[in-house]
């Protein structure tokens, strides 16, 4: 088997494609169906720049076949925002500025989603343990806690 | 970006038996969170065979008089918020909270952990110390191996050719018993353990230890168990001076440089860790847990 037709859904909408076996999630995310908000940062599982939900849970999209989707739902940074409005976990990123460089932010904001859709009131050490896998290199952390905190009691 | 490859998804064991037989060289792939990493880094597999789609080798079983079973592809993060294991065998829950970080403990799976045969698994000292057993399936049956017996050397293990882990099977809870694991870490996530220590004590009505189990990770060629000092707490009271002296006799069957350039002090703190998990445990088994 060289390629495989696949049917998964993405950010809400059901898709159809065929997809490279050897491919990963994250190339396929960027390269085949053009959604460049997922970062490919280490591409060893290591970073967490690709994280993206699966099934609702925070997974490396690097280290995970584009086949691996067929018959899952996947939600990426592009899924969050509405008719132009930014999800409340993105308004707090900006608000609390706890954006630098950006490139980790994606998936950053990813585990928080995942974080705040199960748990409603976060402690800072169960945001500090969902936001384990992704690593920031500008801000020191501090903001991005803050961020998901008060995305937290936005969303009450 | 990997090299392109032969990938089989099979969704039953005869299935999967069936392409072992046929593709000798075949990398079984579980969660993929060790193999893709490796591949990424330039290790190169032609064929893969990813068995996470079958469901016999699925599922959770547990009952305090049991003990528990746990499927070979049950996901680290299953284990970690099964209310189950963090009340009877919080020890696991203490190794695979602390494994990779969330994104990897959702994809690697129990089975995938012991079969990588990592000198330093998180899963297996806690498997050591709740007398786990293996059962391994092929297609001529099963058989079980005690998970001492499943480690044979760094990155390796007993199963031969044509053989897959189906569930590890966990002695049922121990009464007045507690247990415990710690892990020397750089830093909170994404580390791989520097040594790790983990224990479960039992103790009689007059609190003499009636039972002890010692496992060392990261220190030996495989993780260990330090017999030695586990027949020496059995019989003796608990104490200060009695854990402290198993961390000594820990201490003497720690070899980190038999197989790897491992700091010096992750054979040292041998010493620091086994008395202060045989303290957790204790505390945890005067408090009724486990």
């Amino acid at each position: 088997m060289k390629e495989k037709k696949i049917t998964f859904t993405i950010n809400g909408t059901k898709l159809n494609r065929t997809v490279e076996i050897h491919r990963t999630l994250v190339e396929f995310l960027r390269d085949g169906l053009g959604l460049t908000g997922t970062k490919e940062g280490c591409d060893e599982g290591e970073c967490g720049a690709c994280t993206v939900l699966f099934d609702g849970k925070p997974i490396h999209s690097c280290c995970t076949l584009a086949v691996e989707i067929d018959g899952h739902e996947i939600v990426t940074i592009e899924g969050l925002s509405k008719d132009g409005t930014l999800d409340p976990i993105q308004q707090a990123f900006v608000d609390v500025g706890a954006v630098q460089c950006g490139f980790c932010t994606p998936g950053m904001i990813m585990s928080a989603k995942a974080l705040l859709d199960e748990n409603k009131n976060p402690a800072d050490a169960e945001i500090r343990t969902a936001i384990e896998g992704n690593i920031c290199r500008c801000t020191g952390y501090d903001r991005i806690v803050q961020a998901i905190q008060l995305a937290a009691e936005r969303i009450k | 970006m990997l090299k392109p490859f032969e990938l089989y998804m099979p969704d039953t064991l005869d299935e999967a038996f069936g392409l072992m037989e046929k593709h000798k060289d075949a990398m079984v792939v579980a969660g993929g969170s060790d193999v893709f990493v490796l591949m990424h880094k330039g290790e190169e597999h032609p064929c893969l065979i990813d068995i996470k789609n079958i469901k016999e080798l699925q599922g959770f079983e547990c009952s305090p008089s049991l003990g528990m079973k746990i499927g070979a592809l049950t996901k680290i993060s299953e284990i970690e918020r099964s209310a189950f294991v963090q009340e009877y065998y919080p020890a696991l829950v203490d190794a695979v909270s602390k494994m990779a970080c969330l994104q990897v403990r959702n994809r690697g799976t129990i089975g995938g952990n012991i079969c990588t045969a990592s000198p330093a698994a998180d899963s297996a000292g806690p498997l050591y110390i709740y007398d786990a057993t293996v059962e391994i399936v092929s297609k001529s049956g099963a058989r079980k191996v005690a998970i001492t017996d499943f480690f044979t050397g760094p990155k390796q293990t007993c199963l031969k050719p044509g053989e897959l882990v189906a569930q590890i099977i966990l002695a049922a809870p121990t009464q007045n018993s507690g247990s415990a694991y710690q892990k020397l870490m750089k830093r909170g996530s994404m580390e791989i353990g520097i040594m790790s220590a983990g224990v479960k004590i039992a103790c009689d009505k007059e609190g003499k230890c009636v039972l002890a189990r010692i496992s060392l990770s990261a220190v030996n060629p495989t993780p260990i168990r330090a017999t030695v000092a586990e027949e020496y707490l059995v019989g003796r009271e608990l104490n200060a001076e009695t854990i402290n002296h198993a961390g000594e006799l820990a201490y003497g069957i720690a070899c980190p440089r038999t197989w790897r350039n491992c700091e010096e002090w992750s054979k040292d703190m041998v010493m620091v860790f086994v008395p202060q998990a045989l303290d957790h445990a204790i505390k945890r088994m005067q408090k009724g847990a486990f």
